[in-house]
């Protein structure tokens, strides 16, 4: 094992980069997961009819994470492992490194088990969770070991085959009551807080940057592009809470666990009477980006700071990927698994990545 | 290799869910609940097609009893050839026995359950449900689409406001409001809209009578359709709804007042005197409808607020116009509040003829 590897800011070639517009997707795709399906309920508990002023309160702070993390690595160049050698030393920066790379398995863990609960509880209660955890797995493991340009690829296939959905939120807005929206900034500023804490976790996704930087041609043209991808981000989550506040009551909001499926409930069509299942169906591709995304960055994690081959890192991490889905089972173990990453990336963004920032501001830049 | 593995994995794990296949299922189409004489017990009707070949089926029924939602369909189960599936029911009917009892369990069963859809039709029958749906309806339900068919028809171009089960749950779990459903009865050969059946939580309380579903369905939600038949001492007519508007006003001092505004304007479908061309007469005629709507929703609004049941969603508009609003004293206060309905309406056009 050597430790070395991310003393120097990793060298990418020129062909294994990808162009700056295409962050677009991977911000897109990393952030927007299985949560958008449920995440209005977790904050309507909060401020329910103010839900929409969070999502946008925690869209502006993605933007400020997002200029930080932009602002560090255009400093100091490569990636968060040799920031974290550079700052904190060889053998200090094993703990912040190894605890990212497990965030960042946990991140996808989550999507992966939240997803199959879907699967279950909609069209298939008989299909075993190991069955659809070795699926995701094994396509994910294909994609990422190719490398990162297919995974940007496949993150620009997830964005063009999904963002169509956005449509069904016709339906529940024309049957929705604008006035569930009304009075707006009726809450104390407790409820926000926790609320704007929950929203985090729809938001997280975007850490992955700190790993595939290396990997942009012209890293400032790509910082535009980071921003408006969480920009759309914000966009479809705000349009999601909006037409879900005014199609449930509050009550009835606060009884669903998918919110966003129910919704599609409503949704007929000449030709499908259960838009529902085309939805589930539409979303595999939704969470295969950020499986795929948890999995490079994770592996690429571990082959920087072990300097062991990442396809090495990629076939045991894709083991635990399928293995730990598969011990949850039941609702309330996922709705903890949850609760647990939310938290966590509420540190890591609100938390360590502030702080990391201040520290890079200290430390000198990059000799040109 | 690898693709060979992915593919191979694609197809070997397709087959882990189990299959439904059309022709080996049971296709409910409507399910009915009816009191059973036994205590606690409930009975249900479902109505499926059975294939007789490729092109022609038959409507059949059965009927079971059982405690609960799930009881009942297992014993159904039971007696059908193939698997019963709730993916394409499209009615589902209490009768009023039932209802005034209360439905809260087999509404419960029928959310949970995540083949049944939300653009569904629930309706209230005043006969059994089993009476009506074993009915022998001939022709006109064939297909099994008749109650659905029908009630929607209704939402669409006439009197009936737009329910179904997302409606009824919306307005159940809502704090500030409650549910209501078609109220059906039987007529000799087919099914007849005779009102509303009104909610208080999950029991039947009492009706909206079929002449006053426009008016009812001007005051809940703003609409594009709807025929008012209306008459005085000296003549009879018809006016069609074109377009509905609500707006709710507020007076807070001195003390609560709500004020309905609703914007009727519509089209002279019917009138039995010669001299709907002059101004004056229509002004006349408008003024007339007002005054009965006015009446008529008071009827209505009185009737709501004796049985202490809010289906309009009055508080749900006073809530949202009102910072801090106090659900308890809202709550307590209902009953007798102020509560005034302000019809202003305008005929523009009056039929193709002078």
């Amino acid at each position: 094992m050597n430790l070395t590897n991310s003393k120097y800011p990793p060298s990418v070639h020129k062909n294994a980069r990808i162009s700056p517009q295409l962050v677009f997707f991977l911000i897109v795709g990393s952030q927007v997961g299985v949560g958008i399906l449920g995440f209005v309920r977790y904050i309507a508990e909060f401020v329910n009819q103010d839900s929409w002023i969070i999502v946008i309160a925690g869209g502006l702070g993605v933007h400020l994470i997002l200029w930080m993390m932009f602002s560090m690595l255009n400093k100091h160049g490569g990636d968060l492992f040799y920031l974290h050698h550079k700052f904190f030393g060889k053998w200090l920066a094993l703990v912040p490194s190894l605890l990212f790379i497990v965030y960042i398995l946990v991140t996808g863990i989550v999507v992966l088990r939240t997803y199959i609960e879907a699967v279950q509880n909609w069209m298939f209660p008989g299909l075993p969770t190991w069955a659809i955890s070795l699926f995701f797995v094994a396509l994910t493991y294909y994609i990422v070991s190719k490398g990162f340009r297919v995974v940007t690829g496949i993150a620009y296939f997830s964005f063009v085959l999904s963002v169509w959905l956005i449509f069904s939120h016709y339906f529940p807005i024309k049957f929705g009551h604008s006035i569930n929206l009304l009075p707006v900034l009726s809450y104390s500023f407790k409820d926000y807080f926790e609320a704007f804490k929950i929203m985090v976790l729809s938001y997280v996704g975007i850490e992955y940057l700190f790993a595939y930087y290396p990997f942009l041609h012209d890293p400032k043209k790509a910082q535009k592009w980071a921003h408006i991808g969480a920009a759309t981000t914000t966009f479809f989550y705000l349009l999601t809470t909006i037409s879900t506040l005014m199609y449930f009551s509050p009550k009835q909001l606060q009884r669903l666990t998918w919110p966003t499926l129910m919704e599609w409930k409503i949704v007929t069509l000449p030709f499908i009477e259960r838009f529902e299942y085309i939805g589930i169906t539409v979303f595999a591709i939704v969470i295969l980006i950020n499986l795929a995304l948890s999995l490079w960055s994770s592996s690429r994690g571990i082959h920087r700071m072990f300097d062991i081959k990442q396809r090495t890192a990629l076939v045991l991490l894709s083991i635990i990927l399928f293995v730990i889905p598969v011990l949850f089972t039941n609702r309330v173990e996922v709705d903890e698994l949850n609760n647990m990453v939310g938290k966590v990336g509420t540190y890591l963004l609100y938390g360590y990545i502030p702080l990391l920032f201040l520290i890079s501001l200290v430390k000198k830049g990059e000799q040109k | 290799m690898k693709k060979s593995l992915v593919l191979l994995l694609a197809v070997v794990l397709s087959s882990c869910a189990p299959k439904e296949v059309l022709d080996d299922i049971t296709i409910v189409k409507s399910i009915g609940f009816d009191l059973h004489p036994k205590k606690d017990h409930i009975t249900g009707t479902i109505l499926f097609p059975i294939f007789i070949n490729e092109e022609t089926f038959k409507i059949n029924h059965l009927t079971a009893t059982g405690e609960t939602a799930r009881e009942v369909a297992l014993e159904l189960n039971e007696m059908t050839a193939k698997p019963i599936f709730a993916g394409k029911v499209n009615t589902i009917m209490f009768s009023q026995k039932l209802a005034e009892k209360g439905i809260l369990e087999t509404i419960d069963t029928l959310q949970r359950d995540p083949g049944i859809g939300r653009a569904i039709f629930l309706a209230v029958t005043k006969e059994d449900a089993k009476k009506i749906m074993t009915h022998n309806f001939e022709l006109t339900n064939t297909d099994g689409n008749y109650f659905s068919h029908m009630i929607e028809q209704n939402e669409h171009f006439s009197n009936l406001p737009r329910l179904n089960f997302h409606t009824f749950l919306y307005a159940y779990y809502h704090n500030n409001m409650d549910a209501v459903l078609p109220y059906l009865t039987l007529k000799k050969n087919a099914v007849k809209i005779k009102g509303l059946a009104l909610f208080k939580g999950d029991k039947m309380v009492g009706t909206v009578h079929e002449q006053q579903l426009l008016t009812f369905k001007t005051l809940i939600e703003p609409t594009k359709e709807g025929s008012y038949q209306f008459a005085t001492r000296s003549y009879r007519g018809n006016l069609e709804v074109l377009k509905s508007k609500i707006h709710y006003k507020l007076f807070q001092k001195p003390h609560h007042h709500v004020l309905l505004e609703v914007n009727v304007k519509g089209r002279l479908n019917e009138y039995t005197k010669m001299d709907a061309g002059d101004p004056k007469v229509i002004k006349s005629i408008e003024k007339n409808i007002e005054a009965d709507l006015e009446k008529e929703s008071m009827k209505l609004i009185r009737k709501f607020q004796r049985l202490n049941i809010d289906p309009l969603g009055i508080g749900e508009n006073v809530r949202a116009r009102t910072r801090a609003f106090n659900q308890k004293e809202w709550k307590r206060d209902y009953k007798d509040l102020k509560i005034s309905v302000d019809y202003s309406v305008e005929i523009t056009e009056a039929g193709i003829a002078q």
